[in-house]
């Protein structure tokens, strides 16, 4: 190997790879509304402001620190029957925010988790699909955690976890708020 | 986006506004018409005026009211759709449909967390402080290693471009005076640009980055191994934390398969930053059969590095979905070339190419539903030509390199909650490592007398126990069980504890 090659090969890549680099945004809300309420024709907007009261009984239930004023909610109808709600959430993976959505049965049951936004540069792993499967079938009274019920993934550990303890948040979110 | 549809205050501003305009020109009409008819006396006007003023006084008390009802009902729950359970037609006041929605992620979320998710530096530690004894010629040695204080900042440019470094103080860091008693370094460990495009490729721009190899080398942090010292692995044959200036690319291949391909200053076969002396005198090689790879690594800095052939670096990471809770990474890491410029023997002949090819295999296993973890590694790095290493030139019969420098290690662990004893949410976790390492095997060749002690053939019983209060903070105590086949080599047992922090 001539060594002026060696040192191209670098430059090559720097040069070559799409300039306009855009947004890893996963999955637009619209876009996560549809993949999780497939049946749905409608979404409504059904936001809720916690009361002091609520913050702390979701954090008693959840175990978790509620440092949202509120949570983003809408209600999946299909020909005006409610179908479930689909619920925007954010959490820290190791440094930055976690967009991400958790779409309940009408009677508080995870049917999916979405990943709508992820902006660290590790960790990506959490968007798995088998991963994110473990969720499935949640309940407010489901007892889980990372390493119990809900397999770690190495090199997302704080990702994972922090993904996990925001689905049970956001159960006891719908104990406290939705039922 | 509005929390309230059509807000109270909005409507008494409206009423407030319209009242007052109707009574103004009320006023004016009446003062024209009573124009005709009579004068009105100074007095009269005034009098109007007051009752003006107080009705817009009185408006303006009934509008501070409403909109201190508003803000109650917003503290106080109120839920911008009254039922979302039972009200089923959508609310006139509500967003209609998905696509009206205007709380995409990529705006400023209705509820604040969103919104911190650009332009802020973000500043993660880890950390580790050692103490305890170590076995040494003369006896057991005591004592403390504030080994050592990362920081982690992060800046999310945009939801695509991040910045990310890793700055490190060593043994307490450093100081300009001696008698400050200050052995430590401060190191640049990582400092790079990632863009990010899709999930299938996502460029890291020219940067300090750690080599993609193994697993401890990527994710360091003390709570990611049990043991107070990193597995024994990559304490020399892994030269960990392996950081070069590099550029990579990274993503998924498919569901459960993830790579990164780095090109990096490659490794070098001198010991000391200075590279080879100008002067012909003996120099340290960064290979050798007791060190292993452990001064091996290029420097990052001022263009120091000694030879001109890069290093080529690819980890695949991978968790079957077939064996659930298994999960693991393969890499390979090439170089063409370690001789630095101008190296030599001692007999002072030139030494020329030689190069460096590198694989690694470790496995992490959770057993589904149960405390119990196994890990499992192994290493081998392959010198492509033994006689052009500066150990088996420096006139030292005993530190030479052999074909392979190997190694492997296996470990079982046991995640203890303690949750009914002592704490929810605390875990202990005891755990033991074998590993063994041959360092000198077959194959050696140069101007050395090849006569190896056997210090090159090691062994380490590691048993502890880890105990993790929450999962950023990690109590450490281990005994180490050092073994090699030098019949004359110093005990290297250790005992030590441990904290270790990360967040």
């Amino acid at each position: 190997m001539t060594q002026l090659p060696r040192w191209i090969l670098p430059a090559a890549i720097s040069v070559t790879v799409p300039l306009p680099s855009y947004a890893v945004q996963y999955l637009t809300v619209p876009a996560a509304q549809k993949l999780c309420f497939p049946e749905s024709d409608q979404f409504v907007a059904a936001h809720v402001v916690f009361t002091p009261a609520q913050i702390k009984a979701i954090e008693a239930a959840s175990e978790q620190k509620q440092v949202l004023r509120g949570q983003e909610i809408w209600r999946a109808m299909k020909g005006g029957k409610l179908q479930g709600f689909f619920i925007v959430d954010y959490v820290i993976g190791k440094h930055l925010v976690i967009d991400y959505a958790v779409a309940l049965a009408p009677e508080g049951v995870v049917r999916q988790i979405e990943i709508l936004n992820y902006r660290e540069s590790y960790g990506g792993e959490i968007r798995n699909p088998d991963w994110r499967k473990q969720f499935v079938g949640k309940t407010p009274r489901s007892r889980f955690a990372l390493n119990n019920g809900i397999a770690n993934i190495s090199g997302a550990t704080l990702s994972s976890r922090h993904v996990t303890d925001g689905v049970r948040r956001i159960l006891a979110t719908y104990e406290v708020c939705l039922k | 986006m509005k929390l309230l549809p059509t807000s109270f205050s909005n409507r008494f501003k409206a009423i407030a506004c319209g009242a007052f305009l109707v009574t103004t020109s009320s006023f004016v009409v009446a003062q024209s018409s009573s124009a005709d008819q009579q004068t009105v006396s100074n007095a009269e006007l005034l009098k109007e005026m007051k009752a003006l003023e107080a009705k817009v006084a009185t408006l303006e008390k009934r509008l501070a009211h409403y909109e201190n009802t508003e803000m109650r009902n917003e503290t106080a729950g109120t839920k911008l759709n009254a039922n979302p359970h039972h009200d089923e037609s959508p609310s006139k006041n509500s967003v209609a449909t998905s696509s009206e929605t205007a709380a995409s992620p990529n705006e400023r979320s209705l509820f604040g967390l969103g919104y911190r998710s650009h332009a802020v530096l973000s500043i993660g530690a880890y950390g580790e402080l050692k103490f305890g004894g170590q076995d040494a010629p003369g006896g057991w040695k005591n004592g403390f290693d504030a080994a050592r204080i990362v920081l982690l900042p992060t800046f999310q440019v945009t939801d695509s471009i991040t910045f990310n470094a890793e700055l490190e103080f060593e043994h307490g860091g450093i100081a300009e005076d001696d008698d400050d008693k200050l052995t430590g370094g401060i190191d640049v460990e990582q400092a790079f640009v990632d863009f990010k495009f899709n999930d299938y490729f996502n460029w890291r721009a020219p940067g300090v980055d750690v080599v993609p190899f193994g697993f401890i080398n990527l994710f360091h942090e003390p709570t990611q191994f049990y043991s107070v010292n990193r597995p024994e692995l990559y304490l020399g044959l892994i030269p960990s934390t392996w950081f070069e200036g590099s550029t990579s690319i990274y993503g998924k291949i498919v569901n459960n398969l993830n790579y990164q391909f780095q090109i990096n200053t490659g490794l070098e076969d001198v010991g000391s930053k200075e590279g080879v002396p100008a002067d012909r005198s003996p120099y340290e090689g960064g290979i050798t059969g007791t060190e292993a790879l452990g001064l091996a690594r290029t420097p990052i800095g001022d263009f120091h590095q000694t030879k001109n052939a890069p290093g080529f670096a690819l980890r695949l990471s991978y968790t079957p979905p077939i064996v659930p809770g298994l999960t693991g990474s393969s890499s390979v890491f090439f170089t063409p070339n370690i001789t630095p410029r101008g190296a030599f023997a001692d007999d002072g002949h030139s030494l020329g190419q030689n190069s460096v090819t590198m694989l690694d295999t470790e496995l992490r296993y959770r057993v589904p539903r149960t405390g119990l973890e196994f890990r499992g590694e192994v290493a081998d790095v392959i010198i492509g030509t033994p006689s052009n290493l500066r150990a088996n030139n420096d006139g030292d019969p005993e530190n030479n390199v052999g074909k392979h420098l190997w190694g492997f290690s296996l470990e079982a662990a046991y995640h203890l909650e303690l949750s009914n004893r002592v704490r929810n949410g605390w875990e202990l976790v005891p755990f033991y490592r074998y590993t063994y390492e041959n360092l000198q095997t077959g194959g050696s060749a140069g101007i050395d007398d090849n006569l190896p002690t056997g210090q090159g053939r090691r062994q380490f019983h590691t048993f502890g126990l880890a105990l993790f209060p929450t999962p950023q903070i990690v109590l450490k105590l281990d005994y180490q069980l050092a073994l090699d086949d030098a019949p004359d080599s110093p005990r290297a047992d250790h005992l030590l504890g441990a904290v270790g922090f990360f967040f």
